[in-house]
């Protein structure tokens, strides 16, 4: 079944850089579609993909905010006052 | 704007308040969670902002209006983290980046990437796990994953931010990934994936 699907990749360090750029929004429209081609023939790029979106999704939404102070606001307002 | 006003008094009072309040006060949310995440201490992280909004409004006539306030913020409360608390700061890891760069154009970044990490154990970590394994690593690499993937800022902002090349934006940012996908593996693996 998976005879057709590449196992290995020759270029991988060159895909993962590649990967990384689509993923930060940083690579250009060739590049995108080179890499969306080549992973639907090639395993590991195609997994790796799926990762490597699921590490920004999980960081973006499972880190826990933390609440800004109440008072802070006011504290730098009030610091700001004194100097001006 | 008048010709004889000199950049040191660009604005008036009255519009260093509009910028202040318009502009670089909306983005104390972020500004807070980023010092926390560099100091880990919730005292130490209100100082840090503070101090932050305090020079940014000594510096206000260095600012110009309607440009990225957000990125100007966070270069200028990354550089008070750098100058004030990384000295105090017991965290010893600094960062070779001759290491870094050699690691990044060598072989070996190939060989590395085998990833038995599973999206689905990925999806069953809690924000907890995350965020251990995220505050682990060194503040090199936290600062561009905090600065990339939280907050969203582009390579050229994260430059100007860090006062670094773009390329070793790239190269931090490789390098940073791959140490946090190792950390989160060992999550994964101590959960029985």
């Amino acid at each position: 079944m998976e005879n057709n699907e590449k196992t290995q990749c020759k270029d991988h360090a060159r895909c993962m850089e590649l990967l990384q750029l689509i993923l930060d929004g940083e690579a250009s429209e060739s590049e995108k579609e080179y890499y969306y081609a080549h992973m639907e023939k090639c395993m590991p790029c195609y997994k790796e993909h799926d990762l490597e979106s699921a590490i920004r999704r999980v960081l973006k939404t499972n880190i826990e905010k933390k609440e800004v102070p109440a008072d802070l606001i006011n504290c730098i307002k009030s610091k700001i006052k004194e100097t001006v | 704007m008048a010709e004889e006003e000199s950049e040191n008094q660009r604005y008036s009072e009255r519009q260093k308040v509009k910028i202040f309040d318009g502009e670089f006060l909306p983005h104390i949310d972020a500004m807070y969670n980023f010092a926390y995440r560099l100091t880990y201490d919730e005292d130490d992280a209100k100082d840090l902002v503070q101090e932050t909004y305090l020079k940014a409004f000594r510096f206000i006539n260095s600012f110009e209006e309607g440009t990225n306030a957000k990125a100007w913020l966070f270069r200028i409360l990354k550089n008070s983290f750098i100058n004030d608390y990384r000295k105090k700061s017991k965290e010893p890891n600094k960062v070779d980046y001759n290491d870094v760069e050699s690691y990044y154009n060598s072989e070996d970044a190939n060989a590395e990437i085998t990833p038995d990490l599973r999206v689905e154990a990925l999806q069953d970590m809690i924000g907890d796990e995350v965020s251990n394994a995220l505050n682990s690593l060194a503040v090199d690499f936290r600062t561009v994953i905090i600065l990339c993937d939280l907050e969203g800022f582009t390579y050229e902002e994260m430059a100007k931010i860090l006062d670094i090349p773009i390329g070793t934006v790239r190269s931090r940012l490789h390098r940073a990934r791959n140490l946090l996908k190792e950390k989160l593996r060992s999550y994964a693996q101590s959960m029985g994936y």
